[in-house]
C-alpha cells in the first residue's frame, strides 16, 4: 500500500483482479473476480456528512415484547450516532409517520439535546396498524432528498410481511433505488425473506438479517449504526469499460453477499457502465464480472475489461478515479492453459449457484414440490461441501438429512423449525470470501445478529 | 372514494390496498379497479425502407473486355539475371569488400544448382558439413534453446529520430542520415489496429494491447506504407523494413520511393539485428544515391553492397555471423520504372490494380534450394515446396555468405497497381501474384490498410513466421508520365 499520509482525509481503494486470462482459439467469454478493498481514515466529528434514518415497524403485530425490544434497539442506534450526524426516526404502520422530529419532515443534527429528545420519542412509539414498507421507504427517500451529499443510510426493522400490492411495492422500489443505502432486519418469523431481499437489492444493503430473538436487536442495531458511522464515502461506482463489440454478460457482487448488478449500469463514460456500490468504509467486496469479447488472433492480448472505482463528480466536477485494474484476454492454442479455471472464479461461481439452489429448494419446499426441493437442496449441500462453506452446510443440515455431502444425496426433514428455514434462506446470499490471489476459503464477515 | 373492506374469512376490517388480512393472514380478494394491465407499447412501426439490394450493383467480374493487357517491360535483362557480385567479406578478419557498384558481372550462380546440392547455407569451403542439420539453414521457425533477449532497441521505424544511445554496437550505426527524408512512424498514441487512442498501453476502443518494440511495427508515408509483425509462433520479430521517400521538391528525383525488406535468417545469431542494420543501411544508401542523381540500378547495387558490408560488420566471427535476406524497390515516378534488387527469398510482386494495368507478377526469383531444384528441372514446384529444404537459402547477406550474387531488375509496369515487398511470412500463404492481388482488392488505394490486411490474413492463416509487407502504390503520390490515370 502506498503511503499517502498527505491525503489521509481520503479513502484508499485498491483493485485486485483474479482470472485466467487465457482463452482457447475462438473463445469469447472472459471471467474475472474483481476484489475492491477500501481503507477509510478514522473520521472525527462532522468531517463526513452523514444522514441516518431509523425505520421501526410499529404495526399491530409488534405489540408487546417485540416493540419493547425494538425500542431498545432504536435507542441503542441513536446512542451510537456521532455528534453532528443528521438523523430522523420513522414509525412504520399503514402509513409512515415522522416519530422524530415529530410531525416534521426534516433531519435533526445529533447533539446532547436532540439525542435526549429522540430517546423520549422512541419511548412514545405505539403498535398499531398494518405493514406498508413501500410507504416507509418513500418517506425516507423524501427525507434524504433534502440533504444533498454525504452518507445516506437507513435501518429498517420489521416483523411482518409487506401488506402492499406487489406492483405498488415494486414501483416504490424503482423510485427509491440508489437514493440511499438501507440495511434491513426481520425480527421473529412472520416476515418474508423475499420482501427484505428486494429492498436490500434495490438499496444496496449488506444483506437482510434475521434476528430470531428480539433481545438481540439492540446489539445488532448498535453494530449497524456503528458500521454506518464508519462509512467514509458514498455513491461509489464501479466503472467497467469494455472493448468495442463486446457484451457485458453480468456484473455481480459476490462477497460479502450476492448482489446482482448487471442491469444497474448507467452509461456515463464512453464504452463503460457505472455500477452503483453505495457507501464504503474499511471493507472488502468482490465482484464476478463476465464479458463476452470478439475472438482475437492467437498471441494477441486484449484488455477485456477495465475496472475502475470512481467517485462521480457532482455539479460539473470531474469524476475521481480511486483505483483501477485490468481484466485481460489472451488467446492460445494450448488447451491446457486455456481451460484452466481460476480458483476464485470457480469458488464464487459455486457460491452464487449455492445461493440460487437454496432459494429454489426452499421455495419448492414451501410450494409442496418435494422432488424439486430435494434435488435443489441436495445440489446446495454438494456445493457447500465443494466450496468449503461450512456455515451454510450446517444450516442446510437443519432442513435436510444429508446422506452423502459429496453427491448431494439428501432427504427432506419433516417438521423443520421456521427459524432454521428462514435463517438458511436469509444467509443464502452471504458468501464465503476468498482472498485475492488464492483459492482457499476463509470465512468472510460474520452474519448479522 | 372511501371503501370499507372486510376479510371474507374473519370479517376483520381491511385497509384499502392490503393484499392479505392483518388478522387471519388470508389473502384478500382483489380490489376492483386494480392496477390496469400494462399496455404493450403498440406504436405502429413505420414501414422500413428495404436496405437490401439497394446499393449492390453487379459485381464486376466479366472484365471490360478491352485490348490486351499491358505487360511488364523489363528494362533490360531477365528479372533474375545476376547483375552485381557482392563480396560478403568471406574472411572475418578482413575489412568488408570494396564497393560493388562497379563490380564485374558475377558467375551465373543463381541459375546454377548450388554447390553441394542439399547443403544450402554455409556451403562454402570453410563450412563444416557435419556441424549443422539441414533444418538449421531454413528461415522457417527454428526452436532455439537460447533465444537472446530482445535488445532494448526501439523498433527503429524508418527515418525516426535516431535513439539517443543505440544499443547495437554496429560499427557504422546509425547510418549517417545524409538528408534522407524522414518517414513518420505511426503515432504511438494511436491504436495499431483501429482508430482508437492508446492509454495505459491498451487501445481505448478495441482494447488490444499495443505492440512494443518490434513485435508490430507500422510505417506510413504518403507514398508507401509497411507493416511488420512478429507472427504467432516466433518469440521475436526478425523481419525489418525501411522506407525512404525523396522529397517532392528534390531537383533530381522528386518523389522517388525507396523501400527495403529484410528477413533475419533464424538459424543465425542476432538475426533481428542483422535485418534491422541491413534494411536501414539499404534504404538510407538507396535514397542517398537517388538524391545524388544515380540511376536506380546503380543506386540499388550500391545500397546492396553497403548493406552487405554493414551486416557483415556486426559479425563477431564467421561461426557467429548474423544474416538476413534483402529485397529492395526503387519506384521512380518520373520514369515510371520499378527497380528491384534482392538476395535470398524475400520477394517483390507487382499487384495489378485493374484490367488495363499490367498483370500481377512476381518480380523476384528466390535464392532458395527449392527454386534451384525447380530451375534445374529436378523437381516440380509442388515437390520442391514439400521438401524439408523448401525454404533453405542458397544466398543471403552476412559475414559468412561468401561472394554473393545480387539480382537487380527493372520493370516498367502500366499502372495503376502496387509494388509489394514481403517476407516469406506472407508469401508462404499466398505464393501466386494473382492470389495476393485477389486477397486484398484495391490495395493501391489504401496501402496502409492493405498492409495491415495482409498481415492479418497471414496471422489468420497460421502466422508461422514473422510477416512483413511494404506497399508502394503506382502511380506514386507524384504520379508519373507512364502511369495511366484510371
Amino acid at each position: 500500500m502506498p503511503n499517502r499520509t498527505d491525503r489521509s482525509a481520503e479513502p484508499e481503494f485498491r483493485i485486485d483482479v483474479d482470472q485466467n486470462r487465457f482463452l482457447p482459439i475462438g473463445g469469447r467469454e472472459v471471467h474475472a473476480v474483481v476484489s475492491v478493498t477500501s481503507r477509510s481514515p478514522v473520521l472525527v466529528g462532522s468531517s463526513v456528512r452523514a444522514s441516518e434514518v431509523i425505520i421501526v415497524d410499529t404495526s399491530g403485530s409488534m405489540y408487546g415484547e417485540k416493540l419493547h425490544e425494538a425500542k431498545r434497539a432504536a435507542r441503542a442506534a441513536v446512542e451510537t450516532l456521532r455528534e453532528g450526524v443528521r438523523f430522523a426516526l420513522i414509525s412504520g404502520g399503514s402509513k409512515a409517520r415522522m416519530a422524530f422530529p415529530e410531525g416534521e419532515r426534516r433531519f435533526v443534527e445529533v447533539d446532547a439535546v436532540t439525542r435526549a429528545e429522540a430517546l423520549d420519542a422512541i419511548g412514545g412509539l405505539r403498535a398499531d396498524g398494518g405493514t406498508r414498507m413501500g410507504a416507509w421507504l418513500s418517506l425516507a427517500a423524501e427525507l434524504f432528498a433534502t440533504v444533498d451529499d454525504g452518507i445516506k443510510h437507513a435501518i429498517l426493522l420489521t416483523d411482518g410481511r409487506n401488506n402492499e400490492v406487489a406492483e405498488e411495492f415494486e414501483r416504490v422500489l424503482r423510485q427509491v433505488t440508489g437514493r440511499f443505502v438501507c440495511d434491513c432486519r426481520g425480527v421473529g418469523t412472520d416476515w418474508r425473506v423475499d420482501d427484505l431481499r428486494r429492498i436490500d437489492s434495490a438499496l444496496l444493503g449488506g444483506g437482510p438479517g434475521l434476528v430470531a430473538d428480539p433481545a438481540d436487536l439492540a446489539a445488532d442495531f448498535r453494530a449497524m449504526a456503528q458500521a454506518s458511522m464508519g462509512k467514509a464515502v458514498a455513491d461509489v461506482v464501479l466503472r467497467l469499460w469494455t472493448p468495442q463489440n463486446s457484451v457485458v454478460r453480468y456484473v455481480k457482487q459476490v462477497s460479502p453477499t450476492v448482489q446482482e448488478l448487471t442491469h444497474r449500469a448507467v452509461a456515463r463514460a464512453p464504452q463503460a457502465g457505472d455500477y452503483p456500490t453505495g457507501s464504503w468504509g474499511t471493507e472488502n467486496r468482490d465482484y464476478h464480472v463476465c464479458v463476452e469479447v470478439p475472438a482475437g488472433d492467437p498471441g494477441r492480448q486484449l484488455r477485456a475489461g477495465w475496472v475502475r472505482v470512481v467517485l462521480p463528480g457532482t455539479g460539473g466536477a470531474e469524476d475521481q478515479v480511486l483505483a483501477s485494474g485490468n481484466i485481460l484476454a489472451e488467446w492460445t492454442a494450448d488447451e491446457a492453459t486455456a481451460t484452466r479455471i481460476n480458483p476464485r472464479v470457480a469458488h464464487y461461481t459455486g457460491q452464487v449457484e449455492l445461493a440460487q439452489a437454496i432459494q429454489d429448494g426452499l421455495a419448492a419446499r414451501r410450494d409442496g414440490d418435494e422432488n424439486t426441493a430435494t434435488t435443489r437442496l441436495g445440489r446446495a449441500v454438494a456445493l457447500a461441501e465443494e466450496t468449503g462453506d461450512t456455515e451454510t452446510a450446517r444450516l442446510l443440515g437443519k432442513v435436510v438429512e444429508v446422506l452423502d455431502p459429496v453427491t448431494g444425496a439428501v432427504r427432506l426433514k419433516p417438521g423443520v423449525d421456521k427459524v432454521d428455514e428462514m435463517t438458511l434462506d436469509t444467509n443464502s446470499t452471504r458468501t464465503v470470501r476468498t482472498r485475492p490471489g488464492d483459492g482457499t476459503g476463509t470465512h468472510g464477515a460474520p452474519g448479522p445478529g | 372514494m372511501t371503501t370499507v373492506r372486510t376479510c371474507p374469512a374473519c370479517s376483520d376490517r381491511a385497509a384499502a390496498g392490503d393484499v392479505f388480512c392483518e388478522g387471519c393472514g388470508r389473502p384478500l380478494p382483489e380490489r376492483e379497479g386494480g392496477a390496469p394491465a400494462e399496455r404493450p407499447d403498440n406504436v405502429p412501426t413505420a414501414p422500413q425502407q428495404s436496405m437490401s439490394g439497394a446499393t449492390r450493383g453487379p459485381v464486376g467480374g466479366g472484365g471490360a473486355g478491352g485490348g490486351p493487357r499491358p505487360g511488364l517491360v523489363p528494362a533490360d535483362g531477365g528479372p533474375t539475371a545476376p547483375q552485381v557480385s557482392l563480396n560478403g567479406a568471406t574472411r572475418a578478419t578482413r575489412a568488408p569488400a570494396p564497393g560493388a557498384g562497379t563490380a564485374p558481372p558475377a558467375a551465373p550462380a543463381a541459375d546454377a544448382p548450388p554447390a553441394g546440392g542439399g547443403r544450402p547455407r554455409g556451403g562454402g569451403p570453410e563450412a563444416d558439413p557435419g556441424r549443422h542439420g539441414a533444418d538449421s539453414f531454413t528461415t522457417q521457425p527454428i526452436r532455439r534453446d537460447s533465444l537472446r533477449p530482445l535488445t532494448a532497441a526501439p523498433p527503429a521505424p524508418a527515418g525516426a529520430p535516431a535513439p539517443a544511445a543505440p544499443p547495437a554496437p554496429a560499427p557504422d550505426w546509425p547510418p549517417p542520415a545524409v538528408g534522407s527524408s524522414p518517414v513518420q512512424s505511426t503515432n504511438p498514441e494511436m491504436c495499431a489496429w483501429c482508430p482508437g487512442r492508446v492509454g495505459d498501453g491498451y487501445c481505448e476502443k478495441c482494447g488490444f494491447l499495443q505492440p512494443t518494440g518490434r513485435d508490430h511495427v507500422e510505417v506510413r508515408t504518403d507514398a508507401a506504407a509497411g507493416v511488420s509483425d512478429r507472427g504467432l509462433r516466433h518469440r521475436r520479430n526478425e523481419d525489418a523494413m525501411a522506407i525512404r521517400v525523396v522529397a517532392a521538391d528534390d531537383p533530381r528525383a522528386p518523389g522517388t520511393v525507396c523501400a527495403v525488406v529484410c528477413d533475419g535468417v533464424s538459424s543465425s545469431p542476432r538475426s533481428d539485428e542483422a535485418s534491422r542494420v541491413t534494411a536501414e543501411t539499404g534504404a538510407t544508401v538507396l535514397a542517398e544515391q537517388i538524391r545524388r542523381g544515380a540511376d536506380p540500378r546503380e543506386a540499388t547495387a550500391a545500397a546492396m553492397t553497403r548493406a552487405a558490408e554493414a551486416v557483415a560488420g556486426i559479425a563477431e566471427s564467421l561461426d557467429s555471423a548474423p544474416a538476413c535476406t534483402f529485397v529492395s524497390a526503387v519506384v521512380d515516378p518520373a520514369a515510371g520504372t520499378v527497380t528491384v534488387g534482392w538476395v535470398g527469398d524475400s520477394r517483390a510482386y507487382w499487384l495489378s490494380g485493374g484490367p488495363r494495368s499490367s498483370a500481377s507478377a512476381l518480380l523476384t526469383r528466390d535464392d532458395s534450394w527449392s527454386e534451384a531444384m525447380v530451375q534445374m528441372g529436378a523437381l516440380s514446384r509442388e515437390e520442391a515446396m514439400r521438401s524439408a529444404n523448401a525454404h533453405a537459402l542458397i544466398a543471403w547477406m552476412g559475414a559468412d555468405s561468401g561472394e554473393i550474387d545480387a539480382h537487380i531488375t527493372t520493370v516498367t509496369p502500366t499502372g495503376p497497381g502496387t509494388v509489394l515487398l514481403c517476407s516469406d511470412g506472407l508469401w508462404n500463404y499466398y505464393p501466386e501474384a494473382q492470389s495476393l492481388t485477389d486477397a486484398v482488392p484495391g490495395a493501391g488505394a489504401r496501402p496502409h490498410e492493405a498492409a495491415r490486411t495482409y498481415i492479418s490474413l497471414a496471422l489468420r492463416a497460421g502466422g508461422k513466421d514473422n510477416i512483413t509487407a511494404v506497399l508502394i502504390p503506382v502511380p506514386t503520390e507524384q504520379g508519373g508520365p507512364r502511369a495511366e490515370q484510371d
